[in-house]
């Protein structure tokens, strides 16, 4: 087992809100207002590294559902003001929602638990918009956000976590609880409890004011490595109780997908996850695990669609996503 | 008082409604604030007396009957009671206008009411941020009365206040 490329941490989040002084909040910002705003970023932001920008109004339902899928955009952008944007670089590791709740929602997201980087990173960006404007800020409050949760540093640093060891054992919950007393909060991967499945989770702050960013950073940070560890030892746990059961679940999960003429989304993330966990324990080898774990982002429904370049229904979607998926794996695992 | 729930969908808005969901096998209570209630199409529980939790913990009920209801900002038309029931503000100067209100919520759903974090006019240096830190730190610990760790972080700020004047010096 490798625990240095484990595929538990799977990305990392640093999120800033923001609004300029001289503007009302997005949800009461009329369509000048809202194309000044947008304008204000993308003049900040045409020095240096390059950034497109893709307008709500300008986005096929499809693109939009394909960016949603991979966290660059979020419902609140989507169903909200007009002149909602988002503004990304070539690699799109560096994200910004214009018009969302607030004014900017700066992000930056890596892969594996390296939020202090990806801090460092969102932080340049922000720091070349406010070099240009003048950002809504109170010397006692910090930065002013629609939402009095966000006040303060508007930092909210998370981390996307795969957790099927601790969901199994039944210890979730009391990690739940151990994180929940150091200000953090654990929930589904869109935060959406109910729509966990694959065993991911999300780990965050709650607390934005009265704390430095850097408190923040190295507090989710060390709640994310701790989580790791009890991910590990329940994982260990787990082959040691019940080996049998476990390698039957996971070696039929796998017989499914390299064989399934049909797959919808909730099965494939429900046996993608355990074929996942087969691979840490070894019993399925692959030697391009970076691969693999972009198989989940690439066979979501409008991100399947955008690569196959046709729109499907989901009857066909499944035809479509078990055939790929039957072959990227028999072409990565042994 | 208790703290304010924060919604366990978003987890960065207050909750204002209740809901029970099965995740993983497992019956969860789950707390929602408005906006994912309207994604989902949660009902709202039955909560006597308060318009919302947010309110409900919000303020003092005494000084809540004093709040206005009908104050509302000039900049943005947003008035408290959308506020209250929200958990939203409509601009900046909202919070000047109902600095009273957000104050006393603020206080309650956030670790201080004091920022202590980067700024846009003046970035703090590690060592700014250190001092600062330590600061808040300090004032917790003489909250809870652990002189002793109070006393351990003073001798900490000294030492920090020593090593950068130093430097400055040096830098000088």
């Amino acid at each position: 087992m490798n625990n240095d490329n484990n595929g538990i941490v799977i990305s990392c989040r640093a999120r800033l809100a923001r609004n300029f002084e001289g503007y009302v909040f997005p949800a009461r910002l009329d369509d000048e207002g809202g194309k000044a705003v947008l304008k204000k970023v993308q003049d900040a932001l045409s020095h240096g590294e390059s950034f497109g920008t893709v307008k709500r109004a300008d986005m096929s339902d499809l693109q939009a559902e394909t960016l949603k899928e991979l966290h660059l955009i979020s419902d609140e952008l989507l169903h909200g003001n007009k002149n909602a944007a988002v503004v990304v670089n070539k690699t799109n590791e560096v994200c910004i929602m214009v018009n969302e709740e607030d004014h900017l929602r700066e992000q930056c997201i890596l892969s594996g638990n390296r939020l202090p980087e990806a801090y460092a990173k969102i932080c340049a960006v922000d720091d070349l918009i406010a070099s240009q404007n003048k950002f809504a800020f109170d010397k006692r409050l910090g930065y002013l956000t629609a939402c009095p949760t966000n006040v303060g540093t508007g930092l909210r640093a998370s981390a996307l976590m795969f957790l099927p060891g601790l969901s199994m054992t039944n210890t979730l919950a009391a990690c739940v609880n151990a994180v929940s007393r150091f200000d953090m909060t654990v929930r589904g991967e869109y935060g959406e409890g109910s729509d966990s499945e694959g065993f991911l989770y999300q780990i965050s702050n709650q607390k934005t004011l009265g704390i430095s960013e850097d408190e923040i950073i190295n507090s989710v940070s060390g709640a994310v490595a701790q989580i790791e560890k009890q991910e590990i030892a329940a994982r260990n746990a787990l082959l040691q109780s019940s080996e049998t059961i476990l390698r039957d679940n996971i070696m039929r999960a796998y017989g499914i997908l390299t064989n399934a003429y049909r797959l919808s989304f909730k099965e494939f993330t429900e046996k993608f996850a355990l074929v996942k966990l087969g691979v840490y324990y070894g019993f399925i080898k692959c030697e391009d695990k970076e691969a693999l774990g972009k198989m989940l982002d690439k066979y979501r429904p409008a991100n399947m669609m955008t690569s196959a370049g046709k729109i499907m229904n989901e009857g066909e979607r499944d035809i479509y996503r078990a055939a790929g998926v039957a072959s990227e794996l028999k072409r990565l695992t042994i | 008082m208790a703290d304010i729930r924060m919604c366990d969908e978003c987890g960065i808005r207050p909750a204002v409604y209740y809901t029970t969901t099965v995740i993983n096998g497992v019956a969860n209570e789950r707390y929602l604030c408005e906006v994912c209630k309207k994604k989902h199409g949660f009902i709202k529980p039955d909560i006597p007396f308060f318009d919302s939790l947010f309110e409900a913990f919000g303020m003092p009920v005494a000084e809540r009957e004093n709040v206005r209801r009908n104050d509302v900002c000039p900049t943005c038309g947003c008035s408290a009671s959308n506020y209250l029931k929200t958990g939203f503000l409509g601009c900046p100067d909202c919070y000047k206008t109902f600095e009273k209100l957000i104050l006393d919520s603020v206080g309650k759903i956030q670790k201080d009411t004091k920022h202590t974090g980067k700024s846009p006019d003046k970035f703090y240096s590690p060592e700014e941020a250190k001092y600062n830190e330590l600061l808040r730190k300090r004032e917790e610990a003489v909250a809870v009365e652990d002189y002793k760790l109070a006393a351990k972080i003073n001798e900490e700020m000294k030492k920090l206040k020593a090593t950068s004047a130093q430097g400055g010096e040096k830098n000088e």
